[in-house]
């Protein structure tokens, strides 16, 4: 299982398309942080074409959410699953990302 | 012999002497963890509880744990920390020290999962870590399952004549995720032959050849099917049924399970310890 992502950046504006699985084996190759763009101010992942994400994947998520608070950046979760958004609701993420960057 | 060819050996030597040290060592943690992990269980009157943790890898990051408290009730723990190995090992028994100490000076396991979030926090925030926690009393007496949720699944509750329980939803954040946090109670009322099964995800996510997951709904029939049985032999049976279901694949993440059954009428438990709360 591989974890492909797409990285671009439209306008002020960064966009990371995952694809296939982020997960223990595949986090790694997420880099995040050398790919992010200290002028963006606003950050959207793309879940469509994500099949899995473990608790390791979630751990690369809320970095997102805590460097995008340092940036002051906002963040959009776009294309998420049933299952995903259920995992998000269960374990907190969308409450941590609306304490960390202020959203209503 | 060649200065370069002793070289060489003397190399070998030394890698395969660091080797065994380290194997040494990971067998003695694991050791470690599963005597932590498989201590004594609390022995019940009438009811049974029984639990059980099996590493994805020698260690693993799931934890469980059963506090008798001196009023009578048996406080239970499962927790899921996230990442797999030695690192979320560390913090497992990090978790478990928290735990252990909150259980001692806490009343219901809404409290005990803020003085967690309060005590690990800054080390979980440091780490970028976090750890998902289901937390509940269970009072023999009144026959109520008191819980509260750190970002982890609520359990599955099976009646003797294989209804599922929809018990009422409690949700919080995970340990590590936010400071300061409230974590709100709720509760169920028992009766004979229910049986709580509370879980890691390491049992609904596991994946056969085919790339198909477990899933929750496979765990519920499986559960309904052997619900009238006692504690240990549902515990074979998951286990049985996940190996059937995954034909020997690796075993991608932590297993755990821990699961109560309630008898026949109210019952006391045998502490091993006696903390004052």
């Amino acid at each position: 299982m591989l974890l492909n992502v797409n990285s671009f950046v439209d306008g002020t504006k960064q966009v990371f398309k995952l694809d296939g699985v982020l997960d223990y084996s595949t986090v790694d190759t997420f880099d995040f942080f050398s790919k992010t763009k200290e002028f963006v101010t606003e950050l959207e992942v793309d879940f469509s074409e994500l099949e899995f994400i473990d608790s390791t994947g979630i751990g690369a998520i809320l970095s997102i959410l805590h460097s995008a608070s340092s940036l002051n950046a906002k963040v959009d979760f776009v294309g998420m699953t049933d299952d995903t958004k259920e995992l998000f609701e269960t374990i907190g993420v969308f409450e941590i990302k609306k304490s960390l960057l202020g959203e209503e | 012999m060649s200065v370069y060819k002793r070289e060489m050996i003397q190399s070998h030597d030394v890698v395969d002497s660091r080797n065994k040290t380290l194997e040494r060592e990971i067998n003695l943690a694991k050791n470690i963890q599963t005597t932590l992990l498989n201590g004594e269980k609390p022995k019940l009157e009438n009811d049974e509880v029984s639990g059980i943790s099996i590493p994805a890898r020698l260690i693993g990051g799931d934890y469980f744990d059963f506090y008798p408290l001196p009023n009578g009730k048996l406080r239970i723990v499962v927790g899921d920390v996230m990442g797999k190995g030695i690192p979320a090992a560390m913090l497992m028994i990090l978790t478990r020290g928290a735990f252990r100490t909150a259980a001692e000076s806490t009343k219901g396991p809404g409290e005990t999962l803020t003085a967690m979030n309060n005590a690990l926090y800054s080390d979980l925030r440091k780490l970028n870590s976090f750890v998902t926690v289901f937390c509940a009393d269970w009072d023999p007496v009144l026959g109520t399952l008191t819980y509260s949720n750190a970002g982890h699944s609520l359990p599955t509750i099976i009646k003797e004549n294989k209804q599922k329980v929809d018990i009422p939803t409690v949700k919080g954040i995970m340990l590590g995720g936010l400071p300061n946090q409230v974590y709100k109670e709720e509760s169920a009322a028992l009766a004979e032959g229910d049986l709580v099964f509370i879980y890691t995800d390491g049992i609904i996510e596991a994946v056969n050849a085919g790339n198909e997951m477990y899933k929750v709904n496979r765990l519920e029939e499986l559960l309904k099917s052997v619900v009238v049985k006692n504690v240990e032999e549902i515990e074979k049976t998951v286990i049985k049924d996940l190996n059937q279901f995954t034909e020997g694949l690796p075993q991608k993440d932590d297993i755990t399970m821990v699961l109560l059954k309630i008898g026949k009428e109210s019952t006391a438990i045998s502490s091993y310890n006696s903390p004052l709360v």
